[in-house]
């Protein structure tokens, strides 16, 4: 059976637990896989094109992988390269790739990187575009304000940069499934496994039980059926465990879309083949007619800044409705015709969802505010918070101010950004929105 | 102790003796997944059947529209209800306070079967 070992669910957001890890080397897997990416992110990291991830975890995940795959002698593929998958996120690790080769004075290896990002520019050609989660169609307006686009790409791409002899690839943005299942289908493996194989796997250890997070998981394939074993001594895969992560960040446990077509898991049979590793049999892959390419993209909204309040007095409490509309009413005359926005954020009300659930003692408020600079969305959440302290309402009996202040100072965080764009292009050929680039990475002469 | 609906209430138990894993993620940036897993078919088949996974019935749980609650899924393989929540505030979106839809689960513990 082909066999791969994949240390993470996302490479760089918690590093790599090395023992595990090491314990699936000696196995001697056939690839070493893993994805970096995500969009549970947020829009920030794609629109500001910044890592989400410490570079420092991320080189040290990367250093782990490539060690290991030149020492097998194996083929190393990372996907959604720095977490969003942009250009700079796929030249990032292409230059920790080489530095760390140099540090090691490793053999010459062929290096294969996949170039996702899109220019606004290109995809305005064709519009509208179908719009996903059922969210509107794409539109010039909304694609005029995106600052930055990836496509996600299959795993015909990276089918092919295997065809190529590369040993390490480090792709743009993926569909997590795809760089593995472009491994297996590259040695002949059904695309219904493989894709299977790689949904189970795209998260790591949380495919198994009991709960670990980024501990390595190693997977099985052949042309009948996918195996999953944990290298944590501590874990198992079981039936019941395989089958529960079908849920995990699914819309449908039954039911998978992704590039190229839908992958059917109606008639999967789960089953032990001893006490630590299970099997999948029987997923279905479904074809589309029209091969589209998701996009990815993110608009920049504002400069946000937020201050912070904790209020005691329940009878302030009791009113702190009419408070928070008496600061938003003092803002919205004082900021006339500026663009902004303003949240406050209750923390300990009881906030179940939306609704007031029991009387508190304390609650911490949370004030959140976008506008045009930095300096104006400090100046409005610190009037949003002045005008909670000296709110005024009915019933009120201090008349000193209403709000215990840590510190009385608004603070700027990251710029607030959008997703726009979560839309399918169709595409004649599967590689045909991306970009090829192959070198020889020579770590000895390096340094 | 005659207080009508007392009997019913110690024949069920607490949602937390009847699934181990009762967890929310997102599930892309518009829809946060709700997954209640269960160890045992028996545990599985006593929730399914307890009539609380209603989409409507859910919907009041959360005090949300139930526009914005999916259909409930019944995943016999796993043991496992999933359904999904439309975001109010896509995630990570200004306004926005579970980026990751970590916390969208915390309703169902108030549930017994």
């Amino acid at each position: 059976m082909l066999s791969v070992l994949t240390p993470t669910g996302h490479l760089g957001y918690v590093p790599i637990q090395p023992e595990s890890f090491e314990i699936g080397v000696e196995r001697r897997p056939d690839a070493i896989i893993a994805d970096s990416g995500s969009n549970d992110i947020g829009p920030y990291p794609l629109g500001a094109d910044k890592a989400h991830s410490p570079r420092e975890w991320q080189r040290q995940d990367l250093e782990w992988m490539l060690l290991a795959s030149r020492k097998l002698k194996v083929p190393m593929i990372i996907g959604s390269a720095s977490d969003t998958g942009t250009d700079r996120g796929v030249d990032d690790f292409i230059a920790f790739i080489k530095d760390i080769a140099a540090k090691h004075h490793l053999a010459p290896f062929k290096l294969a990187a996949i170039y996702t990002e899109q220019k606004p520019v290109d995809i305005a050609r064709h519009l509208p575009l179908e719009g996903l989660d059922g969210i509107e169609p794409l539109d010039e307006e909304t694609l005029a304000g995106t600052q930055r686009i990836v496509g996600v790409l299959g795993p015909e791409p990276i089918m092919q940069a295997l065809e190529d002899g590369a040993d390490v690839i480090i792709c743009g943005r993926s569909c997590d499934d795809a760089i593995y299942a472009a491994f297996a289908m590259f040695h002949g493996m059904p695309q219904s496994l493989s894709v299977l194989w790689g949904k189970t796997l795209e998260c790591a250890s949380l495919c198994a039980e009991p709960f670990m997070v980024n501990q390595s998981i190693m997977g099985f394939i052949d042309k009948e059926q996918v195996i999953f074993e944990p290298m944590h001594p501590g874990q198992r895969c079981t039936p019941h465990s395989l089958a529960g992560h079908a849920l995990y960040e699914r819309l449908n446990p039954f039911f998978l879309r992704g590039p190229g077509g839908s992958l059917d898991l109606m008639n999967c049979h789960y089953e032990a083949v001893d006490n630590r590793r299970a099997r999948i049999t029987g997923p279905r892959f479904i074809p589309d007619e029209q091969y589209a390419i998701k996009l990815e993209g993110a608009k920049y909204v504002g400069a946000q800044a937020i201050i912070l309040l904790g209020i005691k007095d329940p009878i302030i409490l009791q009113h702190l409705g009419e408070v928070i509309a008496f600061s938003r009413n003092r803002i919205k005359q004082a900021f006339k015709g500026i663009d902004f926005q303003l949240y406050f954020h209750p923390y300990g009300r009881g906030h179940r969802i939306d609704r007031v659930a029991y009387a508190p003692r304390d609650v911490g408020l949370l004030i959140e505010t976008v506008a045009p600079t930095d300096e104006m969305a400090r100046e409005i959440a610190l009037m949003a918070s002045r005008n909670v302290f000296f709110a005024e309402f009915g019933g009120q009996v201090a008349t000193a101010g209403g709000a215990a202040q840590l510190f009385d100072e608004a603070v700027s965080i990251k710029p607030a950004y959008e997703w726009s764009v979560h839309h399918l292009l169709p595409v004649k050929e599967p590689g045909e929105l991306f970009r090829y680039h192959q070198e020889t990475v020579k770590g000895e002469s390096a340094s | 102790m005659n207080r009508p609906g007392t009997q019913t209430e110690l024949e069920t138990v607490p949602i937390q003796q009847l699934a181990s894993v009762i967890r929310s993620k997102n599930a892309g940036p518009f829809w946060v997944s709700v997954d209640i897993m269960c160890d045992t078919r028996e545990q599985f088949e006593r929730l399914r059947d307890s009539g609380q996974f209603d989409r409507h019935k859910i919907a009041r749980l959360y005090n949300l529209s139930s526009r914005r609650i999916s259909e409930i899924i019944f995943f016999e393989p796993g043991l496992a209800i999933t359904f999904n929540i439309r975001r109010r505030k896509p995630a990570g979106s200004p306004g926005d306070r579970d980026m990751y839809g970590a916390q969208y689960y915390v309703p169902i513990l108030q549930l017994r079967a």
